[in-house]
C-alpha cells in the first residue's frame, strides 16, 4: 500500500511537475514580447499558401509601380491618336491603347503610383488616429469615452460612400482631399474595433494586476492593453485596404479624385465606360487589376486573421 | 402715327411657301418619303439626362425644352420640319401674321383663331398678355421670377402691351430690337411659349411644372420622375386639319421620353430595342451602330464647346499668350479623330446655324510652331504658371468633356504651357460657372449656342459680367460693346448680322474665347423610325416621325 501510495504520490508529483512545466512554458511564452506586425505577417504567410501568393502578388504590383518610369514602354501622357482604341496585342502595345491613343500598360503602371498610395496612406493614418481614440474611449468608458463614441456614432448614421462623396465634394477634387475623406470615413469603423478590444482586454486579470501594482494609466494603456488590441486592428486594416483601393478608384471614377490626365485605375476604368461596346479593353483591364489587388488584400487579411486567432495559435 | 405696315410672312404666303417646301422635300428626299407614312404607334426617346420640371417658361436646359417643345407652342417658332439650313426659318406659330411699325417699336400681332389649350381653354389675346405678364410684369399675380430670369433677353425691349381685339395684341418696345424674333424662338433656359392660364390657376407657379398644359401637337399624360415622361397626340390640335406640313398633326399616337443618364446604357437600351431613338451617344459607338443597321442623322447645329480665358490673370492678360493657346490646339484632330466626325472643328464661337456664321473664318489654324513663337514673344515666355482649367465630367451638350479637355491639355503641353484640369459634376460645375472665373481659375469650359446672333452679346458684352450674365471670363472691350449695342437696335437683317460678325471677329482677334468644336448632335434611331428630320437646332420636331413596323 505504501508502495502504491508512494507510486501515487510520485505520479501526482510527476503530474504536478508536468503541469507546472507546462504552465511555466505557457507563462514564458505569454510573457514573450508582443510579436511585431512584420513577424505576425510572416507567420500568417507561412501558414497560408493563398495569402502567401497574394502577398507576393501585391509586392510585385508595388515594385512594378515604384519602378514604372523604368519599366513602362512609353510616357504616361504620350499619345498616338492614330492608334486610339486599338485592342491588346497591338504591335508595341501589349494591353492596347485608350481613347486618347495612350498605352494602357504604361498607364496601369503609372496608375498604381496613385491608386495604391491613395488607398493605403489613409488606412495607415486612420488606423493611427483610431488606435489612440479607441484606447482612450475603451479605457475611460464613462466621460471621455462616451463623448468620443457618441460623436463617432453620428458618422454611422450616413452611408460610408455617401459621406466620402459629400466630403470630397465639399473639399473639391484632388488626391489630398480623397485621402482626407477616406481617413474621415474610416476612423469610426477602426475606432470601434479598437474600442471593443480595449474594453475586453482592460477587464482582464493582468490589467487589474498591473493596476494593483500601481502602474499609471498611460503605462497600462500602452504596455498592457495596446499590444493585446493590435491583432484585430492589423487584420481589419489589411482587409479594408483592398476595399479602400476600390473605394478611392470609385471616387476618381466619379471625378472627385485625381485629375486627368494623371493615370489612376479608377479614372482609367471611368474613361473606358463610354467606349465599352466598341473597345471593352479600355475599361476592363484596369477594372481587372483593381479587382485582383482588392482580392489580394482580402486574402492577406484573411490569412492574418487565421494566424492571429488565439484558438489556432495554440 | 405713321404706320408703314410691313406684312411679313402672312398666312396665305406661309401656306404657299409650305406647299413649295413640301414639293421640294418630296423631290429631294427621293424613295424614302415616297413611302406612305403610317399613322399610330409609340416613339420612345432616350434622353441624356432627366428633364427639369416642365414649366416651359422657367425650366432650364436644352433637355427640358426638347421635351416641352412637343407640348407648347409660342407666337413664333422655327421651322424644324425641314433639314435645310444653315438657319431654320422663323415662322409664325400662334401668330398668324404680324406688322412692325417703321421705327421697329410697335409690333401688332394677329393670333390664329380656333386654337385651344389641352384643357379646352381658348387661346386669345388676353391669354397671350397673361403669359407675357408672367414672364415680364413683376406686379402680375402669375409673375414667376424664374421665368423672368430665363426670358429676360426676350423681353428686354418690351415697354407695354395692349389687347387690341379678341385675337390681336400690340407689343410696344422701348427701342427697336432687331433680334426680337430670333430670341423669341430660343429655348436655352425657358422659352416664351404659352401655357394655359386656367391650368395655372389650379396649380400656381410651384406646381404648374408638374402639370404642363399648352397648345402643342402633343398633350401631357404622365411623368414618373427618373423613369419617363409620357405624352399623346392632342386630337384638337389647331393644325390637325392643316395641309401645311409645318403645322400638321403628328403621325405618332404617343411620345415617351426616358432618361438614360449613362451614355453606355443608352447605347445598350437602343441595341436592346428598349428605345427607338437616342441622342448624345459616345462618338465611338455611333459608327458601330450605323454598321449594325441603325439610322444616324446629324448635321450642323447652333452649338459650340468653348473655353473662356480669365482676362484678369497674369500671362492671360497678354494677347500673344492667348493667341499661342489658340494656335496650339488641334481642333481637326479632336473633331475627326477623337469625336469620329460627329463634330466640326470650331474656329470662332459663333455657331453654325446662325446668321452671322462664316464657315471660312479660320484665324487660328493648328500651328504648334507658331504657338511656340507667340509664347516666346509673350510676357510669360517660359509658359507661365500652371493654369487651372475647369471642366464638367458630363452633362447635356458636352459630348465627352474629359477626353476632349485631355486632348486640349496635351496640345497645350506640347506647345510649352502647363495646364491642370479640374473636373466637377455638371450641376456643381454650373454653379461655379455662373459665379464667374475666380482667381487662379484660368479657363472655364462651356457648351452652348443659339441660332440668333445675339449669342455674341450673351458671351462677350461687358454688361453681362457674371454673376449677372454669362461673360464669365471678364472680357471687356469698349469697341465690341459699342458694336453690340448698335446691333441690338438695328432692324435691317443684313446690317445686323454683319455688326454681330464684326464684334465676334474682334473678340476672336483678341483671342479671349477659345472655341473647340461644334457638335453635329447625332441622333441614332432604329431602322423602322422614318421621317425624322434633323433640323439645324438643338431640339427637334417629332411631328414628321412615323414608324414602319
Amino acid at each position: 500500500m505504501t508502495d502504491a501510495m508512494q507510486d501515487f504520490s510520485r505520479a501526482e508529483l510527476e503530474a504536478g511537475r508536468a503541469a507546472r512545466e507546462a504552465w511555466e512554458a505557457r507563462a514564458k511564452r505569454d510573457a514573450r514580447k508582443p510579436e511585431s506586425s512584420l513577424r505576425l505577417l510572416w507567420t500568417a504567410l507561412k501558414r497560408d499558401k493563398l495569402a502567401m501568393a497574394s502577398a507576393v502578388f501585391l509586392l510585385l504590383v508595388a515594385l512594378a509601380t515604384i519602378f514604372a518610369p523604368w519599366l513602362a514602354p512609353y510616357g504616361p501622357n504620350e499619345a498616338n491618336p492614330s492608334l486610339r482604341l486599338e485592342p491588346p496585342l497591338t504591335e508595341g502595345h501589349l494591353l492596347g491603347l485608350d481613347g486618347q491613343g495612350r498605352d494602357i500598360l504604361t498607364r496601369l503602371l503609372y496608375g498604381g503610383r496613385v491608386s495604391l498610395p491613395i488607398a493605403l496612406i489613409p488606412v495607415a493614418i486612420a488606423t493611427f488616429i483610431s488606435v489612440i481614440l479607441g484606447l482612450i474611449a475603451g479605457f475611460y468608458r464613462k466621460g471621455v469615452g462616451e463623448v468620443i463614441m457618441r460623436v463617432l456614432d453620428i458618422f454611422y448614421a450616413f452611408p460610408t460612400v455617401m459621406l466620402a462623396i459629400a466630403i470630397a465634394g465639399i473639399l473639391g477634387p484632388g488626391m489630398m482631399n480623397v485621402m482626407l475623406s477616406i481617413v474621415i470615413v474610416l476612423i469610426p469603423y477602426i475606432t470601434r474595433v479598437v474600442y471593443t478590444a480595449t474594453m475586453v482586454v482592460s477587464e482582464e486579470d493582468f490589467v487589474q494586476a498591473a493596476r494593483a501594482c500601481g502602474a499609471s494609466d498611460t503605462r497600462i494603456i500602452f504596455s498592457e492593453v495596446l499590444p493585446n488590441v493590435m491583432s484585430p486592428v492589423i487584420v481589419y486594416g489589411t482587409t479594408t485596404m483592398g476595399l479602400q483601393v476600390v473605394f478611392a478608384a470609385g471616387l476618381s471614377f466619379l471625378g472627385l479624385g485625381v485629375q486627368p490626365p494623371i493615370a489612376d485605375w479608377g479614372i482609367m476604368t471611368a474613361s473606358g465606360r463610354d467606349v465599352l461596346s466598341v473597345a471593352p479593353h479600355v475599361s476592363t483591364i484596369p477594372g481587372i487589376v483593381l479587382l485582383l489587388v482588392a482580392l489580394a488584400f482580402n486574402l492577406v487579411g484573411d490569412g492574418l486573421r487565421d494566424a492571429l486567432d488565439p484558438r489556432l495559435r495554440l | 402715327m405713321s404706320l408703314k405696315s410691313v406684312r411679313r410672312r402672312g398666312a396665305s404666303s406661309a401656306s404657299l411657301a409650305a406647299a413649295l417646301g413640301a414639293l421640294a422635300l418630296g423631290v429631294s428626299a427621293g424613295p424614302v418619303t415616297a413611302e406612305e407614312p403610317k399613322r399610330g404607334g409609340t416613339l420612345i426617346v432616350g434622353l441624356d439626362s432627366e428633364a427639369d420640371f416642365l414649366d416651359n417658361q422657367a425650366a432650364g436646359g436644352w433637355v427640358t425644352w426638347r421635351v416641352n417643345k412637343n407640348m407648347f407652342d409660342a407666337l413664333w417658332t422655327e421651322d424644324l420640319t425641314r433639314a435645310e439650313g444653315p438657319v431654320p426659318e422663323i415662322i409664325g406659330e400662334l401668330a398668324e401674321s404680324w406688322e412692325v411699325s417703321e421705327d421697329g417699336t410697335e409690333w401688332t400681332v394677329k393670333l390664329r383663331e380656333g386654337v385651344t389649350f389641352h384643357d379646352g381653354t381658348a387661346l386669345n389675346a388676353e391669354a397671350v398678355k397673361w403669359n407675357i405678364d408672367r414672364m415680364w410684369n413683376e406686379d402680375s399675380e402669375q409673375f414667376s421670377a424664374k421665368a423672368n430670369g430665363c426670358t429676360a433677353f426676350s423681353w428686354q425691349a418690351l415697354e407695354s402691351m395692349e389687347v387690341v381685339g379678341e385675337h390681336t395684341i400690340k407689343l410696344v418696345m422701348a427701342a427697336p430690337y432687331g433680334e426680337f424674333l430670333g430670341k423669341q424662338v430660343d429655348g436655352g433656359c425657358g422659352n416664351v411659349s404659352l401655357m394655359s392660364p386656367s391650368n395655372w390657376a389650379k396649380w400656381g407657379n410651384e406646381n404648374v411644372g408638374e402639370h404642363p398644359v399648352g397648345t402643342g401637337p402633343f398633350e401631357f399624360v404622365e411623368r414618373v420622375r427618373g423613369e419617363k415622361i409620357v405624352m399623346e397626340r392632342y386630337e384638337d390640335y389647331w393644325g390637325a386639319d392643316s395641309d401645311d406640313p409645318r403645322f400638321r398633326a403628328p403621325y405618332l399616337d404617343r411620345l415617351i421620353f426616358v432618361p438614360y443618364t449613362d451614355a453606355a446604357s443608352r447605347v445598350a437600351a437602343l441595341e436592346a430595342g428598349e428605345i427607338d431613338i437616342a441622342m448624345s451617344l459616345p462618338p465611338d459607338s455611333i459608327q458601330r451602330l450605323e454598321e449594325k443597321g441603325f439610322t444616324v442623322k446629324q448635321g450642323p447645329s447652333p452649338h459650340v464647346i468653348y473655353f473662356t480665358l480669365n482676362m484678369r490673370e497674369e500671362c492671360l492678360d497678354d494677347p500673344n499668350y492667348r493667341k499661342a493657346i489658340q494656335f496650339a490646339i488641334n481642333r481637326e484632330g479632336i473633331a475627326n479623330d477623337l469625336l469620329g466626325g460627329t463634330a466640326l472643328p470650331a474656329y470662332g464661337f459663333v455657331v453654325p446655324g446662325n446668321n452671322s456664321f462664316d464657315p471660312d473664318y479660320k484665324p487660328y489654324p493648328y500651328d504648334p510652331e507658331k504657338a511656340k513663337e507667340l509664347l516666346a514673344a509673350s510676357s510669360c515666355p517660359d509658359g507661365g504658371p500652371t493654369m487651372t482649367w475647369l471642366i464638367p465630367t458630363g452633362g447635356s451638350g458636352n459630348i465627352i468633356p474629359v477626353p476632349i479637355a485631355e486632348w486640349v491639355q496635351r496640345n497645350l503641353q506640347e506647345a510649352g504651357f502647363d495646364v491642370a484640369l479640374e473636373t466637377y459634376e455638371w450641376q456643381t460645375y454650373l454653379s461655379f460657372w455662373w459665379r464667374g472665373q475666380q482667381e487662379d481659375q484660368h479657363a472655364y469650359w462651356m457648351s452652348w449656342g443659339m441660332t440668333t446672333p445675339i449669342w455674341v452679346e450673351v458671351v462677350s458684352h461687358s454688361k453681362w459680367f457674371a454673376p449677372n450674365g454669362s461673360n464669365v471670363g471678364w472680357y471687356e472691350n469698349a469697341e465690341v460693346d459699342a458694336l453690340l449695342d448698335q446691333a441690338l437696335t438695328e432692324m435691317d437683317d443684313a446690317k445686323r448680322y454683319d455688326l454681330y460678325k464684326q464684334a465676334h471677329d474682334l473678340v476672336m482677334e483678341e483671342a479671349a474665347i477659345v472655341p473647340i468644336v461644334h457638335d453635329s448632335t447625332p441622333y441614332v434611331m432604329q431602322p423602322y423610325v422614318k421621317g425624322y428630320v434633323h433640323a439645324p437646332q438643338n431640339w427637334q420636331d417629332f411631328r414628321t416621325v412615323w414608324l414602319d413596323n
